[in-house]
């Protein structure tokens, strides 16, 4: 396949499959899936409503990272943990794999992917380790799920990949180079480049924002859109463990990243994990799994306090508003500033990211 | 009602870690002794090292070859325990491949000294211009193909060597100089900027001995045996020096150390001495191979033996991972501090 008809395809594939399909509603109408572990170690994709009602769980082969969503259908791709080598896409009314996808000779899933708009498009990212390099896998939803090309993501270690509201792509390539032959070490610190590299809908790259200086080894590795629709990310300090620095960035295209501090940073261990924006407020939240810690900023980026949750994970928008965040013994509903805990049943331990369904 | 919920709920993380780590596990000692072990490896790797620097110049300056030879033995089986600590220094510092580029599936190292011998010839001898080149002609590998293939040897073994004692020297340091990671390690605590408590540091080093079983069978012994039909020699690990079985035993007698020494009494003397008793087991069958490793695997008999080898690193595992990590508190869970 040509790099640059790849989105063509998509809306030729779209014209043959207008047959009733099942929608979310089906699998419960859940509002969040995540994945989760139980404590004998058997791993789940779990749909969960703010009520923190488990609607469905069902089995997955593997530890699982984050999880794409069909924007229509109740289909489900649960990313086996870097460096894993497989996602499963499920039918989440029926529980049901529809298709495992196993990464090409060469490359591993880093544990995100994303549809395109009209869902007949899915991207992973992944590395290619012996190169190396990231690139995104496209795989086509209309015909199950096959691969069918790859584009690169403009870096090294690219790890969660937004699909823009205009269209394109958004690739936090977080600068580390890994190998699967060397577990998960971390092999290229001291040279690393971390960037936000945005790919218009041919696959082609518009723009690239790397941090240089002795910013180059905060790495960029998880992304969301604010509620002007510009990209903040979660990052991930490499540099020596005794230096504070801001774990958290704002983008605004044509303009240099702009850091956000917060008082509390140091509390996140050096390790920002999800990011998610409020949709009323613009609040921005960041997980802190490692300190267990969460911390909020105002829609300015101004610092909005802090809370202390256990192995605080994932944070997505509420459907009913406010902000979700799974921590130890369920969710943490915010709104307005006020957190009200939403236990859940089962001894889950949550795995890094909840995914809103977003319609 | 709600607050009461919300407060009880806030109680369960201490809840799970007082259950993972009990309180009679002295995960302080652990770390100790820990890093007594790692002192000593990290020191020798170091002081291995700089012998090899120094008799690589004497050897280019018109010395003897084989003094080279067994500084650049001693400097291999030092490395061999050292490559499970993927964490600190060796992290920060990407050692892992500059040390020891292996495997190099791709022939990264053939292809990158072919590039360092096209460069003047003071160049090649400058560990500052080594360092700033690629990972693949850094370290032992490199070395190795310098002195046993039929490569122009001298000045390159002279900067090859010399940027591998830096780095051997940077690595000590990182870990050991004043606000070193041994200090990290030390100062484990709610404030410490990686550790917020001293069973961390027993979880990584347990983990590295998983990451260390895992590198002898995957890609020490399975690499090069292949299968039955088709053997790989030359995926052996320093095959050309003859090194491989020796590298075998030096990093079981890390995880040995690390076992009797780190964990010692910390873990049941039953589960301990059976951990011991497998480890000399390894070291045995090691000796009995028959041959090198290169040889053995395309010997019918010999396969035999480094199949029983990987069956028996099994059995290891299966050991830790049942009787020995409990007792440190440090059994495998899921969690999203993990990261990722």
């Amino acid at each position: 396949m040509r790099r640059r008809d790849f989105f063509g395809n998509v809306l030729a594939g779209l014209g043959t499959a207008a047959l009733p399909l099942p929608v979310w509603a089906d699998a419960g109408a859940p509002d969040f899936v995540t994945a989760g572990n139980m404590p004998d170690n058997s791993t789940w994709l779990v749909g969960l409503n703010t009520g923190g009602d488990v609607l469905f769980q069902i089995p997955i082969p593997g530890r699982g990272h984050a999880t794409a969503l069909h924007p229509t259908r109740p289909e489900a791709v649960a990313f086996a943990r870097r460096p894993g080598r497989f996602a499963v896409i499920i039918d989440c009314a029926s529980g049901t794999e529809i298709a495992r996808l196993n990464s090409p000779e060469g490359r591993h899933f880093y544990g995100h992917g994303t549809f395109s708009p009209d869902g007949a498009l899915l991207f992973t990212t992944e590395n290619d380790y012996d190169a190396p390099a990231g690139v995104l896998g496209i795989w086509d939803a209309t015909d199950g799920y096959k691969r069918i090309g790859e584009v690169t993501s403009g870096g090294i270690g690219p790890h969660e990949v937004l699909t823009l509201p205009g269209g394109g792509l958004v690739v936090a390539n977080g600068g580390i180079q890994t190998h699967p032959d060397m577990g998960r070490a971390k092999l290229n610190l001291p040279s690393m480049q971390t960037n936000l590299t945005y790919l218009d809908a041919n696959g082609s790259m518009t723009d690239q924002v790397a941090l240089d200086g002795e910013m180059h080894q905060n790495s960029i590795r998880h992304i969301a859109l604010d509620h002007q629709g510009h990209v903040v990310a979660a990052l991930q300090w490499q540099g020596s463990p005794t230096r504070d620095v801001p774990l958290v960035l704002r983008h605004v295209p044509g303009a240099d990243p702009g850091f956000l501090s917060h008082p509390d940073e140091r509390h996140l261990k050096h390790y920002a994990g999800s990011i998610a924006t409020c949709a009323e407020t613009g609040e921005i939240a960041v997980t802190g799994p490692k300190g267990s810690h969460v911390l909020f900023f105002n829609a300015d980026g101004l610092p909005n306090g802090s809370a202390q949750h256990g192995t605080a994970a994932g944070v997505a928008r509420a459907p009913t508003g406010g902000l979700m965040i799974t921590r130890d013994g369920g969710l943490v509903h915010r709104a307005n500033g006020i957190e009200t805990l939403i236990p859940v049943v089962g001894d889950w331990a949550w795995d890094n990211h909840l995914v809103p369904i977003s319609i | 009602m709600r607050l009461f919920a919300f407060a009880a709920a806030c109680l369960l993380p201490a809840q799970i870690l007082s259950a993972q780590a009990p309180a009679a596990i002295d995960h302080a000692g652990i770390s100790d002794r820990a890093l007594t072990v790692i002192e000593s490896q990290f020191s020798a790797f170091r002081d291995a090292s700089a012998a090899l620097a120094q008799t690589a110049t004497i050897h280019c300056n018109g010395g003897a070859r084989e003094p080279v030879l067994d500084a650049l033995e001693a400097t291999w089986l030092a490395w061999a325990p050292l490559d499970a600590y993927q964490f600190g220094p060796i992290e920060q510092q990407a050692a892992a491949l500059t040390v020891n580029f292996f495997p190099d599936k791709k022939n990264f190292t053939g292809r990158a000294l072919l590039q360092h011998l096209k460069r003047p010839d003071a160049e090649q001898g400058d560990p500052a211009i080594v360092g700033a080149s690629s990972a693949a002609l850094q370290g032992l590998p490199a070395i190795e193909r310098l002195l046993f293939e039929d490569l122009q040897t001298c000045p390159a073994l002279v900067g090859i060597t010399g940027n591998l004692s830096q780095i051997a020297q940077s690595l000590y340091d990182g870990w050991f100089a004043a606000d070193g990671w041994a200090d990290l390690v030390r100062k484990a605590g709610p404030d410490n900027p990686v550790y917020l408590g001293h069973p961390e540091f027993t979880k990584q080093i347990y983990t590295a001995i998983d990451f260390s079983i895992l590198r002898l069978k995957d890609h020490r012994l399975s690499r090069p045996l292949g299968t039955y039909e088709r053997a790989f020699p030359k995926r052996a690990e320093a095959w050309r020096s003859g090194l491989t079985n020796q590298i075998l035993t030096a990093q079981i007698d890390g995880i040995v150390a690390l076992i009797d020494l780190g964990f010692a009494d910390a873990i049941s003397p039953p589960a301990r001495d059976e951990a011991l008793k497998i480890l000399d087991e390894l070291r045995t069958r090691i000796d009995a191979i028959g041959g090198p490793l290169a040889d053995a695997v395309e010997d019918p008999l010999m396969r035999i033996r480094i199949e029983g080898i990987m069956s028996k690193l099994d059995h290891l595992k299966t050991h830790l991972d049942e009787n020995v990590s409990p007792d440190l508190g440090v059994q495998s869970g899921f969690s999203a501090g993990d990261g990722d």
